[in-house]
Order: structure tokens, then C-alpha cells, then sequence
């Protein structure tokens, strides 16, 4: 940040603190990656002003990938996804330029599929960071808005930061200097998405819940455990005739 | 679909009929990728661990000392759900020191370890040999993960279906796009059957691919509960 340059706190230290720590909590041996982007964008809509946040890996099949969302409802899902074809968050990915959009209802051109599927969902503004870490691309930070305009720059610089955490959190760059190094770690992330996904397909079935509500128990069953989210899902999944309250220990 | 997927897949189809194998799988990813050596090892969910096929007596002798000690970069890649990317073996005695010790002079070049997954479908390990420590580039990466991205697709899948015929389309060895529903389908299936995932995927591939539906369209409809897998089903 230049000197020049303030970020305006009113009121959000408590949560900008919170985000620190868990970066500094990542730098410990033993923490999960999906958790850590899960309260990273949980953080972006409590410490900005959007309405909902996704972060987006590359998945170096040619797309992105999501790593995390704060809403599970599957529209949501899928206006994350299609961006793995064109989208804010790919031109951000692949310009490592952030991305802003005023207003999509404006400005359908550059995406139309995308600016469509937001307009449907009341999503009017968005922002895509890119991740990045020195010369590393390795995906984006999305950020949407009910309403046109853009953040203000005190906002923007905040979600440059957040950006920044998540990267060296998902990267744990402490021990990484080579680029494909850092592609390897982006598998390992993203893997243990799909093992969450699988989880929440099993869960959905054997309780009856759609796949938003189905994250939900996953995670209160985790922290209710002790456990981390990865090794919950792959609890779940290796014993999906269980009954699966989210008290039980064993689980 | 990379260049690279396509050359590998058109390596896989010069073999006859019912002669594809590990060996075969091996061969070809010598054939379409820029290393010397490629291995094999199977394990993972329940299974246990064992070396599977190798091009050659040097790979198969590494693979070996992998699973007996315990030790090594498919281990580690298998545990941690990732790659590991190998520049030097020589140079690894801190991080594999029972490995590395028992590779003795074999303890040479560069090696790449590909875990053959989806998320908590776990195949085996796809390990590729460099004879000299000449490391990964950035840019080499995407071809050899695609590589492993079917070499899990045909190890998971032999043989395929009865009603499905490989010769004429190579379309059930491709992998499935990555979509967060196929996977929540995936569970769905898991919890219908009682199955492993592996089998629930399966299922859902064999149904898209009898149905000459695209499985992202399969998995929407097991997710809006409009299509069940029931055990005493015959699909």
C-alpha cells in the first residue's frame, strides 16, 4: 500500500483481525485448505460491502475450478462455474488485472451467459482479483453485488488484501519457489473439494437435504468433532449408511 | 481435449481389442510425454498396495522399494491427494531415508508422482521417471496430469460395461468434464447403492453413456431426486 493510501476501518478491525489469524494459523503444520477459502470469502461479505463471495482455482485443464462460495444454493454454484469458460474471474485469472463491472444489466456483451445468469439471480455488480503470488497466476477472488456502482477504493484495497491472504494460505508459501510446485498444490486443493462434494451428495441422500443444507451439517458435524472438514467428508463417505447426527464423535 | 490427451488416446487405440493393459498404459505415457520411464502402482480406499506395471526392470525395482518401505513420492502423493514433483532423487534422503536408501545407485534422476483420483475415489499412483534430474517445467504439468486424468478413467472403468463398445469410440475412456454436481451425484449414488464411489461414478457413467446423455445432464437429475440408483435395479 502507498502512504498516501488508507483503508477506512469503521467498525471492521474485529473481522479483518480474524482473517489475519487464520493466515497465521496456516502456517502451522495442520489446516485445511477448503476450510481456510471457506472463511476467507465468509470474511470478504462481513468485512465488505457484496453481497456474496467465491474463490475460483485454476485447474490447469484450461478452467477454473471452485474452491469455496458463501452461498451453496446451485445457481450460485453454476454462476462460479461457467466463468471456467469466460467470465470476469478467467480474464482476471488470465490478465492478472482486477476486474471490475459497474453494472451487468449494462453491460452484457463482454459475457453474455454470465451477465445473464447474475441479472437472474439480482446480482448486478461484480469484481474478480486475481490470485496471484510474484509471476504465479493461480486463480480469482469473485465478489457480486445486488446493486450497480462500484466499492470504494478503501473497499478495493481491503479485498486486494483478502485476495493476498488467500493465495499464500492456499499456496503456504513459505516453502514454494517454483511454478510447478505451486500448480501441484492447486490439485491438492482442489481435490479436496471434490471429496467435500462427494460428501454432500452422500449426506443429501441418507438425510433428505438439498446440497446447501447438506454443507451446513457437514460443517457442524466437523466442528462439533473437532475435525477437519476434509476428514469429516471422507468419513461420511466411507460409511454412507450411518445415521449421521451432527453430535456424534465417531463421525 | 489437449493435444496431448488425443495423442495418448490414438496410443491406446493402436492396441487391439481386450489388449489394453497397465503395461500398454505405461508404454503410451512414454510414448506421448517427455519422460523415460512411467510405472504404476494400485491401492488406495480399501485395497492394498502393490505395484502394478512398470516399462522397464529399473521402474519396476523403484516401484517395489516404494511399497515395501513404505516411503516415497507416490506415498506421499497417494496421503496427501496431490502431486509430488521430484527433481533429484539423489538429493532426498531427509524427506524418504529408508527409500531412498534401499534405490542405492537407482536413486537418480527425476520423478513424478500422479495420484489417479477423484476426490475420494482413489485408484493407485501414476509415476513418471526422468533419467536425468532435469526438473518439471510449469508448462509440462497440464499434459501429464490429463495423461493421469485417463489413465484413471481406464483403470477404473476395465472392463467397461458389456453393452459398451470400445472399439469403435473412445469415448468411455474420456474423462468426465469437473463439475461439482457429477460429484454430489457421485455421493447421491453412494448412499443409494451402499456402494464405493468409485462403483456410484460408475454407475452414473455407464447410465449417461447407455442413455447417450451427457453426465453433467445425469447428475442434475440424480440431484433434483428425478432419477434413483436402487439396488434392485437392473440399469
Amino acid at each position: 500500500m502507498k502512504e498516501d493510501e488508507e483503508i477506512v476501518m469503521d467498525g471492521r478491525e474485529g473481522p479483518l483481525v480474524h482473517a489475519f489469524v487464520a493466515l497465521a494459523d496456516t502456517l502451522v503444520d495442520d489446516y485445511d485448505v477448503v476450510e481456510f477459502a471457506q472463511e476467507l470469502v465468509e470474511d470478504c461479505v462481513s468485512l465488505l460491502d457484496v453481497d456474496s463471495a467465491g474463490l475460483l482455482l485454476a485447474d490447469l485443464r484450461g478452467g477454473l475450478q471452485m474452491l469455496a462460495s458463501t452461498s451453496e444454493q446451485t445457481r450460485m454454484l453454476e454462476l462460479l462455474q461457467i466463468q471456467s469458460d469466460a467470465g470476469p474471474c478467467l480474464r482476471a485469472y488470465r490478465t492478472g488485472q482486477q476486474v471490475l463491472v459497474d453494472d451487468l444489466w449494462s453491460d452484457t456483451d463482454q459475457w453474455p451467459e454470465f451477465a445473464a445468469r447474475a441479472s437472474a439471480e439480482g446480482l448486478r455488480s461484480v469484481i474478480a482479483i486475481p490470485l496471484r503470488l510474484r509471476s504465479e497466476r493461480i486463480g480469482a477472488l469473485n465478489l457480486f453485488r445486488k446493486k450497480p456502482g462500484m466499492m470504494t477504493d478503501s473497499d478495493l484495497l481491503v479485498a486486494q488484501a483478502l485476495a493476498d491472504v488467500a493465495t499464500i494460505g492456499i499456496l503456504h508459501q513459505r516453502v514454494l519457489t517454483r511454478g510447478a510446485l505451486v500448480n501441484s498444490q492447486l490439485q491438492t486443493a482442489l481435490n479436496s473439494r471434490i471429496v467435500i462434494e462427494q460428501a454432500k451428495g452422500v449426506l443429501a441422500e441418507r438425510q433428505g437435504l438439498d446440497m446447501e443444507q447438506a454443507f451446513i451439517h457437514l460443517r457442524a458435524m466437523a466442528r462439533n468433532s473437532n475435525r477437519h472438514l476434509s476428514d469429516t467428508a471422507r468419513a461420511v463417505i466411507e460409511n454412507p449408511t450411518a445415521a449421521f447426527p451432527i453430535g456424534n464423535a465417531n463421525t | 481435449m489437449t493435444s496431448t490427451s488425443q495423442q495418448f488416446l490414438a496410443a491406446l487405440a493402436e492396441y487391439p481389442d481386450g489388449a489394453l493393459g497397465p503395461h500398454e498404459l505405461c508404454v503410451s505415457c512414454v510414448k506421448v510425454l517427455p519422460v523415460d520411464r512411467a510405472a504404476l502402482t494400485i491401492g488406495g480406499e480399501s485395497t492394498t498396495w502393490e505395484p502394478l506395471s512398470a516399462t522397464d526392470d529399473t521402474a519396476a525395482r523403484i516401484e517395489a522399494h516404494q511399497v515395501v518401505t513404505g516411503e516415497g513420492p507416490a506415498v506421499d502423493a497417494a496421503e496427501r491427494g496431490g502431486p509430488i514433483l521430484v527433481d533429484d532423487l539423489s538429493l532426498e534422503f531427509d524427506r524418504w531415508p529408508g527409500f531412498t536408501t534401499a534405490l542405492g545407485r537407482d536413486a537418480y534422476g527425476a520423478m513424478f508422482a500422479f495420484p489417479l483420483q477423484i476426490g475420494a475415489i482413489a485408484i493407485g499412483v501414476l509415476d513418471l521417471y526422468r533419467n536425468e534430474p532435469v526438473p518439471i517445467e510449469p508448462d509440462e504439468l497440464t499434459p501429464m496430469l490429463a495423461v493421469a486424468d485417463i489413465v484413471t478413467m481406464v483403470l477404473m472403468s476395465r472392463p467397461p460395461p458389456a453393452d459398451i463398445d470400445t472399439t469403435t469410440t473412445d469415448a468411455w475412456w474420456t474423462p468426465s468434464p469437473a463439475s461439482s454436481e457429477i460429484h454430489q451425484a457421485t455421493g447421491m449414488v453412494v448412499a443409494q447403492l451402499s456402494v464405493a464411489p468409485r462403483i456410484a461414478y460408475l454407475r452414473l457413467r455407464a447410465y449417461a453413456f447407455a442413455h447417450d446423455r451427457p453426465l453433467t445432464e445425469v447428475a442434475s437429475e440424480v440431484i433434483e431426486r428425478r432419477l434413483r440408483f436402487d439396488p434392485d435395479d437392473e440399469r
